[in-house]
């Protein structure tokens, strides 16, 4: 009998008004035209060119045949290619998954002065928004023949290039995301249960091996899932570091069609680099991320400090990111050095020849990079919004299919768009080729995802209650949605064009094969300029395009900070 | 301006899954103009799933809604003219306080200077006259709901709905906002609905309460009824606290019944509308601030101490009665005052309470 007050209600009455509310806005919003038009741009920039792919590798003659796939793969060379690009994605993904871990652990978990955590999380974060063959360009000076490191130890004769360079190279570049994915899921953890085991006798690392990492699990299984694919896709780095004693197959793709022109073989070898990148991204997408998305909104209240794991783990640990931390440092002082001197490694005179050589010769190049993201962000953006506000308010069937057809260019390889797009745009009646549309269109059907996730993210944060109290002050569907739900997930598109911004910079693997005498981009001009062994001119054209990646992306972050910091904390319950 | 409300047969089912859940069965009521009356229940009683209807967030599965003589059980939300105060405040995060109180009025299109002074007027009404140009991440939480209630109340509604309002509020604050919010209501004469699961206040600050179990009433009545006349077990037990005992009663007469509680026979006050009044078997509650232990053989029951509490102003006996096989123990309240008789556990006593204490429902315990 004592007692009576019952605990609180839960602030969430059974569900049912959403079906109602949902069908006004949307009905106000005119949502079937707007449904129409992006349908049928997803069918052109999407469905088609992978139909023309797939039709390429399994229809000849007017008939369905396996004979041109069986034909790849009866060439010794192509199976070699399969298997190592499966082989270094998989070294890839436990070496990124591992660096990874090391630094969000450090960041997240340890004790260090707050400047130092800033620096060593800016410094992961460089190679996120560098082009992708930074880290190449700067490894083959530092660990090529010749290569800086092995001359001081010695040892200038050894060849690295290969896998040993291609998997160092890009487990450099890769493991920041295994950092981003794995230092949300430590702050989320909450430190109370690692108190829990302390208190009932563990001792630290054995507190650390029983609770924090099984904990961890599936953050640990999404990295895996994620850098695996992020390697198997990549091109620029196996293009330069790889070579002919280590095809992988986006490289090989590549030079069936650029260097032999056999388009047949270039379709084929990308569907099969295709299977297991897609496969990949699925388990990833469908299965392991849902298993640790609800940890992944935590907040960070008031809690007790976080434990560590022991001080031989956690000086293993600050060792190896300092290291770490110093040699990208290092990469990346040689990049701008190389940049700047004569002949890196064997003229050290200072000389802007090769930024005057950028400027002139690359001018072109600078200014259709830009322009192309200039357009890529906002529409991409613009689209993200559109799509990610269907998908979340609509559930249906043919909104699970919308959202699955948007992120098929994103987990596709790039290798695989590219060649999909030049099969499908190089004839009438979309001839396309040679012009700014494809290089656009590849660009925002490719990296839009991000930004669609986003922003259904961050629809699912605002609360429900918001929106009715803009209806039972009076105000319509409409104005609800423009005055409230949009001013409220503008940082997440901020975010996702953030996202495509950076992308449409440094972005290489999809559009090499779809660049003309017309349009040309950064990316490629350091590849040409790679291929030319012209090592300080590439390094010149990445300096540039980092600098320039650096300050936009920095401004956009800036603006997405300051606007969601008056967000923070209010609304929620 | 203020106007009647008036609920007739509502009900709402939802389907989870296979299961149809009756969320609310069959509620009727009507609130006078300027009154406030209180949903009270435990949670899942259906007390918001009412209030949302009402607002236009849910739409009823039968029964209508009249505000005034307007019928608006189908109208859509924004053209409802009723102010909703959510739990979590809810308001726009990314406004300021004035462009969240000038919301409204800008929907329906004010003029300018209009809009002004509205959202002016609104925040002195709520005392936070000069918060206008932050932003809500820089109020407080009791702060943050007076900005929700001066939002909702610059649109003069006809009716004022509010969502356990201060239930995300620390006690203090709690009390404070309780009699600010009964003042600014009776100051407007708004029709108010409220809801809680805070007993208390429900019974400082509403006309009248509707008590609600499982979807549907239990009794409405003003908070002094519910108290002293509970019409059902339910209620008793709900608002304050009640001993239930098993009785047997003769015919009823007069509003009075004999009724034979363990070894006595004594004659107690029926409650009307608390079921069939018939001879038979029937409960007898007893509120524990009515009764008191008192020596052995004395008082109208013998009795036994189980436990012996010191609350501090007031004493709180655990006592059973031995011949009665009662499912609970009987929970007794004594004013402290300087010599006050103790009883250790295990004593034999006796329980005393005035006759006119005991109501008898025509009820059984747990039937």
């Amino acid at each position: 009998m004592a007692g009576l007050v019952s605990a609180p209600a839960l602030a969430t009455p059974p569900g049912g008004g959403d079906a109602a509310r949902t069908a006004s806005v949307t009905a106000s919003l005119g949502v079937y035209p707007i449904l129409g038009v992006i349908w049928l741009s997803l069918i052109i920039f999407v469905l088609y060119p992978l139909f023309e792919l797939l039709k390429l590798v399994f229809w000849q003659d007017g008939v369905l045949t396996f004979k041109p796939l069986m034909d790849l793969l009866e060439v010794p060379y192509n199976v070699k290619a399969l298997y190592n690009s499966l082989f270094l994605g998989a070294a890839v993904a436990v070496s990124g998954t591992f660096l990874g871990f090391c630094f969000a652990y450090f960041t997240v978990r340890m004790r260090a002065p707050f400047w130092l955590k800033w620096i060593i999380a800016t410094l992961t974060l460089l190679p996120l928004i560098s082009p992708p063959f930074t880290s190449a360009i700067s490894l083959s000076m530092v660990l090529g023949p010749n290569g800086m490191i092995l001359k001081m130890l010695g040892i200038p004769q050894i060849n690295l290039y290969g896998f040993w360079l291609t998997w160092t190279a890009e487990t450099l570049t890769y493991f920041p995301v295994a950092y981003l994915a794995l230092s949300a899921v430590l702050v989320s953890l909450d430190p109370s249960m690692e108190d829990a085991a302390l208190s009932l006798g563990s001792s630290p690392w054995r507190v650390f091996y029983t609770v924090t990492l099984p904990m961890t699990t599936p953050g640990l299984a999404n990295s895996l899932l994620l850098l695996f694919a992020n390697s198997l896709a990549d091109f620029a780095t196996p293009l330069v570091l790889a070579g002919t004693y280590f095809p992988v197959l986006p490289t090989q793709a590549y030079l069936q069609i650029t260097g032999l022109y056999d388009y047949r073989g270039g379709a084929g070898l990308s569907f099969l680099l295709l299977v297991p990148a897609l496969a990949a991204y699925l388990l990833q997408h469908y299965w392991v991320s849902r298993r640790s998305y609800v940890t992944i909104t935590g907040k960070s209240g008031a809690r007790s400090p976080v434990r560590g794991m022991g001080a031989i783990g956690e000086g293993f640990i600050f060792t190896l990111c300092l290291l770490l931390s110093a040699f990208v440092v290092l990469l990346y002082a040689i990049i701008l050095q190389a940049s700047l001197v004569k002949v890196f490694g064997v003229n050290h005179t200072f000389t802007l020849e090769h930024f005057e050589f950028v400027f002139r010769s690359g001018q072109k190049a600078i200014r259709d990079t830009l322009i192309i993201a200039a357009i890529v962000t906002p529409v991409g953006g613009l689209m993200a919004v559109i799509i990610g506000f269907i998908t979340f308010r609509w559930k249906s069937v043919a909104n699970m299919f919308l959202d699955f057809t948007c992120m098929l260019n994103y987990a596709l390889p790039g290798t695989v768009v590219g060649i999909a797009y030049v099969l499908a745009f190089n004839e009438e009646p979309l001839q396309l080729t040679n012009g700014l549309t494809i290089l656009v269109t590849a660009y925002i059907f490719r990296y839009f995802a991000a930004g669609i996730r986003s922003v259904v993210a961050s629809l699912h944060q605002i609360d429900k209650n918001i929106e009715e109290a803009s209806a039972s002050l009076g105000a319509s569907g409409t104005r609800t949605f423009f005055k409230i739900t949009l001013p409220l997930v503008i940082p997440a598109v901020l975010a996702g064009m953030r996202y495509l911004f950076i992308h449409s910079m440094t972005a290489i693997s999809a559009t090499i094969f779809l660049v003309s005498v017309n349009w040309t981009l950064l990316t490629t001009r350091i590849l040409e300029a790679m291929s030319g062994s012209e090592l300080a001119r590439a390094s010149a054209f990445s300096v540039v395009l980092i600098v320039l990646v650096f300050i936009s992306s920095g401004i956009m972050a800036y603006i997405v900070k300051t606007y969601s910091a008056r967000l923070a904390g209010a609304g929620e319950s | 301006m203020p106007a009647e409300l008036r609920i007739e047969n509502l009900c709402k089912t939802f389907t989870k899954g296979r299961e149809v859940v009756n969320a609310v069965r069959d509620v009727n009521l009507t609130v006078a103009e300027g009154e406030l009356v209180t949903f009270l229940g435990p949670s899942g009683c259906g007390k918001t799933t009412i209030l949302r209807m009402v607002a236009g967030f849910e739409t009823p599965s039968g029964g209508t809604i009249h505000v005034g003589d307007e019928d608006i059980t189908t109208l859509p939300v924004h053209s409802r003219g009723i102010g909703f105060v959510f739990q979590n405040y809810a308001l726009f995060p990314h406004m300021s306080i004035f462009e969240n109180v000038a919301y409204g009025l800008k929907a329906r299109g004010e003029a300018e200077d209009a809009i002004g002074r509205g959202v002016a007027e609104a925040l002195e009404l709520v005392g936070l006259a000069g918060v206008e140009r932050r932003f809500p991440n820089q109020l407080s939480g009791g702060e943050q709901q007076r900005v929700a209630l001066a939002r909702v109340l610059v649109l003069r509604p006809k009716l004022l709905l509010m969502d356990e309002p201060l239930s995300n509020l620390d006690a203090k604050l709690r009390l404070h906002m309780r009699t600010e919010i009964r003042r600014i209501q009776q100051h407007l004469g708004i029709t108010c609905l409220y809801v809680t699961h805070d007993q208390k206040e429900a019974l400082t600050m509403s006309d009248r309460i509707m008590v609600l179990s499982k979807g549907h009433v239990e009794q409405i009545g003003t908070p002094f009824e519910l108290y002293a006349e509970p019409q059902t077990l339910f209620v008793a037990d709900f608002i304050g606290q009640a001993n239930v005992l098993p009785a047997t009663i003769g015919e009823p007469a007069g509003g009075m019944a004999v009724t034979r509680l363990g070894p006595a026979t004594l004659s107690l006050r029926c409650i009307a509308g608390s079921g069939t009044p018939a001879a038979g078997p029937a409960s007898v509650v007893l509120r524990p601030e009515n009764i008191r232990p008192v020596a052995a053989g004395e008082g109208k029951l013998p009795a036994r101490v189980l436990h012996r509490f010191f609350v501090g102003d007031h004493m709180d006996y655990e006592l059973t009665i031995d011949d009665m096989k009662l499912p609970k123990p009987l929970f007794a309240s004594v004013p402290y005052e300087p010599g006050l008789a103790l009883f250790e556990p295990g004593n034999t006593v006796g329980l005393d309470f005035a006759e006119k204490a005991a109501i008898v429902l025509f009820q059984t315990p747990g039937g």
